[in-house]
């Protein structure tokens, strides 16, 4: 696992990536020097967790496939690869198109990991 | 074609002669590059942005042909920094891109600067210059917070710094901080008796009303909070303040939505998140998908801020219930419920609304 995030974090414009459990709590992270961990693990747990809350007023089990936040700053990208999610934050000048291709990529090597 | 001219060109220069707009500049300037004329792209851009300086359309095609005319300085400065490194060539490469608005690629460089020479203080300088454009424009606290942390450091390690004392005294009267102001503003006189820069800004010092309190991290919450700083020097820009927006403005291009159907409800709401006007197809339950758009649109905020990313812009999320999208376009939010793809008809939904981006109606 860890050695995917590696590689993910190796695209241009990435910063950081994690891998956040079903319960909304940090399994692996690597992240960048510049990225204050505690602060970054603690916000990454609490956007998805109050995201699928507030989803689940839509229906029982109601759930996103993928979440993509972009700030004046940088853009975090959040894929639900069952049971955990893959978050990743980019610096906000990238090609968007081309860092989700990689982040796609990462998820489904994710989810082989789930498998195994 | 080259002998009856470029009647395209022409047109292009007649309509901005006759009306200067953005949207004529813009034309213009993207005719230019398709035809591979930078040079003359550049000229037009730069005069755009001057007189339109609020238009990040404009400032969007400025930046790329800046960058263009930069080059040949910036492949310079990266070979020094290459083959000889020096606090110089990074602070003015870094320089380079905070005024291209690359600020990752500026921090960056001054990180690195500081790694090598420690003691400089030109990189916390830059470092804090940098936090401080992100603080005037979204007035976020912990940009300040920063900001002000980096430019006294760089005045620590350099108390002769004129640029950090004066970007400091003036970030403190603008946040209220009156005595911090006065106090850095005497520093600079001891070096600079003369300055009649600082001579007015410690009238302005005098003039102001003081706070009740200057505890720095409460100072910086007000700004955030209410969305204004305690007091605007001239030149300084700032994010929009608060306007009421009225929602018969937005009546006419609600009702339009009812001939695209990839989009089941729109919300419009204020920055904070209150509704303000909606649509939505008859068999939408629209105050469920109010209550998971507010959620949602609050913890998207928070993130933002709390994940040091600046001011929140947009919000996609998508599943098995289609697509929902969060779009700020201060002081204007638009949450939209659709199908996936429904992203170019909330653009074109945008457009219109007659209100501009500081809130102020066109109609």
């Amino acid at each position: 696992m860890r050695k995917i995030l590696k590689q993910l974090n190796e695209e241009v414009g990435v910063k950081g990536s994690m891998v956040v459990g079903a319960e909304g709590l940090v399994v692996m992270a690597e992240l960048s020097d510049e990225l204050n961990d505690d602060v970054v693990a603690a916000m990454a747990s609490s956007t998805v967790s109050s995201t699928r809350k507030s989803l689940s007023l839509l229906g029982k089990g109601v759930d996103f496939t993928r979440f993509i936040l972009v700030a004046s700053q940088g853009r975090i990208v959040v894929v639900n690869t069952e049971p955990a999610c893959l978050l990743v934050i980019t610096d906000k000048n990238i090609n968007i198109d081309y860092t989700l291709l990689a982040i796609d990529g990462a998820a489904q090597r994710l989810k082989k990991v789930w498998k195994i | 074609m080259a002998l009856f001219g470029d009647r395209k060109l022409k047109l292009l220069e007649d309509t901005i002669e006759r009306e200067q707009s953005p949207l004529n500049y813009v034309n213009l300037i993207k005719y230019l590059q398709t035809k591979g004329n930078f040079d003359r792209a550049y000229g037009f851009a730069e005069q755009a942005v001057k007189d339109f300086p609020h238009s990040d359309e404009l400032f969007g095609l400025y930046y790329p042909l800046l960058k263009g005319q930069l080059q040949p300085q910036i492949k310079q400065l990266r070979e020094a920094i290459d083959t000889n490194p020096s606090v110089n060539a990074y602070v003015q490469l870094a320089e380079i891109y905070k005024d291209l608005r690359e600020e990752e690629e500026a921090l960056r460089l001054c990180r690195q600067a500081i790694e090598k020479f420690t003691n400089d203080d030109s990189p916390y300088l830059i470092i804090g210059e940098l936090r401080l454009l992100r603080f005037y424009k979204d007035l976020l606290a912990r940009d300040g917070q920063l900001a002000r942390e980096n430019l006294e450091k760089a005045f620590e390690i350099n108390p002769k710094n004129y640029r950090a004392l004066l970007t400091l005294s003036k970030f403190y009267l603008q946040i209220g901080a009156v005595t911090k102001a006065n106090q850095r503003l005497k520093d600079l006189l001891f070096f600079a008796p003369e300055d009649e820069t600082i001579r007015k800004l410690l009238d302005t010092a005098l003039e102001l009303e003081k706070p009740s309190h200057e505890d720095m991290d409460i100072l910086l919450q007000n700004v955030e909070v209410s969305r204004a700083l305690f007091h605007t020097l001239p030149g300084t820009r700032t994010a929009e303040q608060k306007v009421v927006l009225s929602p018969e403005i937005f009546q006419k291009p609600l009702e339009s939505l009812d001939e695209v159907p990839s989009i089941f409800c729109l919300l419009v709401c204020d920055d904070e998140g209150n509704l303000i006007a909606h649509y939505a197809e008859d068999d939408v339950d629209f105050n469920t998908l109010y209550e998971v758009a507010s959620g949602i649109y609050q913890t998207v905020q928070n993130s933002s801020k709390k994940m040091d990313l600046g001011k929140f812009q947009t919000n996609q999320i998508d599943g098995p219930f289609g697509s929902i999208h969060i779009v700020a376009s201060y002081p204007v939010v638009y949450i939209v419920f659709g199908a996936p793809g429904v992203y170019k008809e909330i653009q074109k939904f945008i457009s219109k609304v007659p209100v501009n981006s500081t809130g102020v109606s066109y109609a």
